[in-house]
């Protein structure tokens, strides 16, 4: 059924649908709406689940954990400063292999304090051992949220669903809500193999020697690499049902350009408005990043095939070194003895609009730049 | 693709007049994309909110840099810059004024409109203790002025969304909805 | 009356506050009786928006806008700093918020008040997340809606005693106070000032936005609070000695609870606790304080 709603909208309504059985939560702007509406949920019954409304989003990471950690089928949401805060605790619930969905509301770090979008927040997550999806619509976070349940339960890996603060979280538009009955067919409840029962009693997460942590963190490895193969297949069930797709890595090539522009979240679609529209100067086509943990190589490799040049708009800075997504793209091409030109640009720090002039000014820019050109592009308006 | 840009003070419903117009687009058939003005807002304080509306679905993701039309709930916020940033000769207003207001100030516009919403709302009795309700108003002098939505979409579209006395917000948009009138052109 | 002395006010005008706001107010107060050899640590919340955007700012005095659990251990850092470079006579004041205090920041507060750092922290209570648009904090109280805890499920929970908690670290002084009783406030900012140690003034700061009530009747909600006793104004001295401050004549809490929206679905029952619960307080700290009545104001 088609309805108007917001991205927080969408994320909260997903999180109802999927039925978790503890929800943990701060208030941080842009997330409040979720947090608000799962309270709305709760109080009226329509989501059965103990909702603890926690003293800080370490506590709320915390919960989760000790929630996923009896067997139930946990979710928060948070944004900027409170997943910074969950830093520790990421690595923790990875380690302890344990899932659960966290929604995260892209927004800048502070200091100073901003408000606006960008994608350092959850890139510092990267190295925790969690996944991460990053969505460009409402429905997408929707949808996304239910696949992220069921790959998270499948893979025994907590999953980071991104979505932009303000440029989604709060932009109302027109979603298919799922039926809750379809959703339990797709999304059963979780079954956990491993958990805290006095019936079948185990210690979890005590002290190990070096031998075994190096062994834990090759099998959490190769686990992220199927991780790809499963979200596919993941992917595959939820279009049988819905009959919707998704897929780790997007391509979007009406003209047949040769400039692939590569981008995730909601700058995805800025770009496809300006291949829509533009007048034939500077053509592109968008190579729209879905999954971004596990690093989904095979598939990336093979959406910019099409292309003679690429260019990454990162909406991300890793100061000292330059855009996290432009750093693991060419990294994923090393060793290729073809492989295309791929440009750096930032843009969009801070919530700074990119638009389609923009995005035009880019595709001009690089058209004409020497291959082996290495300089950071900060994008202008 | 058109682009409305909504301009009111904080509690004076200028968020909730995009969402009823949104509802009553894409009840039409039309895709739509609406959303707020962004950073911390606190009672008084001008705010706008955003309308997209095209016929096909809507990808763009960033602000609203020349609207097509701008709806003004409080005629004292022409002054403001803030307000008035990315108002073209192709920008319509709608202005909540009892006469044409000074447009010596204003930039260059295609077209002007008024009604006196705040005497409709009054009338009404669609008040808080610090502002008119006249969101429902504007909501139907914009559908008056532009003749992208007939009357009934509107005041369905109203009748469905807010919160209280619906049949005098109902009553607030058909009002406006016939009395608005062009002062220039 | 007392006369007072004119201060000089350590804020400019323009604030970005709601109308009707008293957290800015209280803040005024505090600041004008600290004068200007003062620098101020505040943490996320209404007191960091309230100062104001870039370029522009409030504050006529050294201001630092730090995160949100941290507003006690950056002021502990600040104090050290100057003490190490001679300046042990400026002032360092932690102003946070009743989240930012009662509970993100509440283990940076236990940690600076438990070493007795050398600072003053001014909590704002507003009762909730106002901010971020009116969520429940543990200083929400019993029976209040908020956004997260809508009218289908107000708040369960007492607010959180947080005055008695600061007391179990014996620190030199704490004193609540009522941005509604400037006169009280501001003497109990001079007493705190005059010390060393570790010192916590909780003001309670009426919020129409989120309380529900109208803008100019602000400071009226806080006079009901007081006198209802539903936030009593005292002191307590090394976390020990309690003094009751002067008040007025005990009111009913309906007369408080009936004037604001979030109180809205409160059922005759609830209220009945509510008014045993204020009863049982007042007893507890008229024996705290020796059975000092407070007197009238």
């Amino acid at each position: 059924m088609k309805k108007l709603m917001t991205g927080n909208e969408a994320a909260a309504l997903a999180a109802m649908l999927a039925g978790p059985q503890v929800v943990a939560a701060y208030p941080i702007t842009p997330q409040t709406s979720i947090a608000e509406k799962l309270a709305d949920y709760t109080a009226r019954g329509e989501l059965r689940a103990r909702y603890l409304k926690v003293e800080s989003e370490t506590s709320a990471m915390a919960a989760c954990i000790g929630g996923s950690l009896s067997g139930a089928r946990c979710f928060t949401a948070t944004s900027s400063q409170g997943i910074a805060l969950m830093h520790e605790l990421l690595y923790w619930a990875a380690g302890a292999r344990l899932p659960m969905v966290l929604v995260n509301v892209n927004r800048s770090m502070a200091s100073p304090w901003s408000l606006g979008v960008d994608h350092n927040d959850t890139l510092s997550q990267r190295d925790t051992g969690c996944l991460q999806i990053y969505c460009e619509t409402a429905q997408e976070v929707l949808d996304t949220i239910l696949i992220a349940f069921s790959l998270s339960e499948e893979i025994l890996l907590p999953v980071i669903v991104a979505m932009d603060g303000f440029l989604l979280s709060h932009y109302t538009e027109p979603v298919d809500v799922p039926d809750k009955e379809a959703v339990d067919r797709f999304l059963p409840p979780r079954k956990a193999e491993y958990k805290m029962d006095p019936e079948k009693p185990c210690t979890f997460g005590g002290g190990v020697g070096a031998q075994v942590l190096y062994e834990l963190r090759k099998r959490m490895q190769a686990d992220m690499e199927k991780a790809v193969a499963v979200y596919e297949d993941i992917c595959a069930r939820f279009e049988g049902v819905f009959g919707r797709r998704y897929a780790p890595v997007e391509t979007w090539n009406p003209h047949g350009a040769a400039l692939g522009i590569i981008a995730t979240g909601t700058l995805s679609g800025t770009v496809r408005a300006y291949i829509k529209h533009n007048k034939g100067k500077a053509d592109a086509g968008l190579v729209k990043m879905r999954l971004f943990r596990p690093f989904p190589r095979a598939r990336l490799k093979e959406a910019l095939s099409g292309f003679e040049r690429a260019v990454v708009i990162d909406r991300n800075l890793s100061p000292g070194s330059g855009g996290i997504f432009a750093g693991e793209i060419r990294g994923a091409f090393y060793g290729d003895r073809d492989r295309p030109p791929i440009f750096s640009a930032i843009g969009g720090l801070g919530g700074v609009d990119v638009t389609p002039a923009s995005v035009e000014n880019l595709a001009a820019d690089v058209s004409g730049r020497a291959p082996e050109s290495n300089d950071i592009i900060w994008m202008e308006g | 693709m058109r682009e409305i840009k909504f301009a009111g003070r904080g509690g004076q419903g200028a968020v909730l007049a995009s969402q009823i117009l949104a509802a009553a687009f894409s009840e039409d058939g039309w895709f739509v994309q609406a959303f707020p003005s962004f950073g911390a807002e606190r009672r008084g304080a001008p705010v706008s909110s955003f309308l997209r509306i095209d016929s096909e679905e809507i990808t763009l993701r960033c602000g609203v840099l020349s609207p097509d039309w701008l709806v003004v709930f409080d005629s004292s916020l022409l002054g403001n810059p803030m307000i008035l940033a990315g108002v073209t000769e192709n920008t319509s207003l709608v202005v909540n004024g009892t006469a044409a207001p000074d447009a010596s100030g204003l930039p260059g516009f295609k077209s002007l409109y008024t009604v006196d919403a705040t005497a409709i709302a009054e009338g009404l009795r669609l008040k808080t203790t610090s502002f008119s309700i006249v969101n429902t108003a504007m909501v139907g002098a914009f559908a008056g002025a532009s003749g992208l939505l007939s009357l009934e979409s509107v005041a369905s579209a109203v009748g469905g969304m807010v919160p209280v006395k619906k049949e005098e917000n109902m009553a607030a948009a058909r009002e406006a909805y016939e009395k608005v009138k062009e002062v220039f052109k | 009356m007392e006369v007072l002395e004119r201060k000089t006010e350590q804020i400019y005008p323009g604030s970005f506050s709601c109308p009707g706001c008293s957290l800015n107010l209280a803040y005024r107060h505090v600041l004008s009786e600290l004068g200007s050899n003062t620098v101020v640590v505040t943490s996320a919340g209404c007191g960091s928006v309230v100062a104001g955007y870039y370029p522009a700012t409030t504050s006529k005095v050294p201001f630092f806008h730090c995160s949100f659990g941290t507003a006690a251990a950056t002021a502990a850092g600040l104090r050290a700093g100057l003490d190490m470079q001679g300046r042990a006579d400026t002032r360092v004041v932690a102003w946070a918020g009743d989240g930012g205090t009662f509970d993100i920041g509440l283990q940076s507060l236990s940690g600076a008040a438990e070493r007795n750092d050398d600072i003053l922290y001014v909590c704002y209570d507003n009762e909730a997340y106002m901010n971020t648009g009116v969520q429940r904090s543990s200083a929400t109280p019993l029976g209040s809606w908020t956004t997260t805890t809508p009218f289908a499920s107000t708040e369960d929970r007492p607010k959180k005693d947080m005055t008695a908690i600061v007391a179990a670290h014996g620190v030199p002084y704490i004193a609540a106070a009522c941005v509604s009783f400037p006169e009280d406030l501001r003497k109990k900012v001079r007493t705190a000032a005059g010390m060393k140690g570790f010192r916590f003034i909780h003001i309670l700061v009426p919020c129409p936005t989120g309380w529900l009530h109208a803008a100019k009747d602000t400071v009226k909600m806080g006079r009901l609070a007081v006198l209802s006793r539903v936030f009593s104004l005292y002191e307590i001295f090394n976390g020990r000695d309690y003094r009751l401050s002067p008040m007025g004549a005990k009111i009913p809490v309906t007369e408080y609870l009936s004037g604001q929206g979030r109180f809205k679905g409160l059922t005759p029952e609830q209220q009945e606790i509510i008014q045993r619960d204020v009863d049982r307080q007042w007893k507890r700290l008229q024996g705290l304080a020796g059975g000092d009545e407070g007197g009238a104001s």
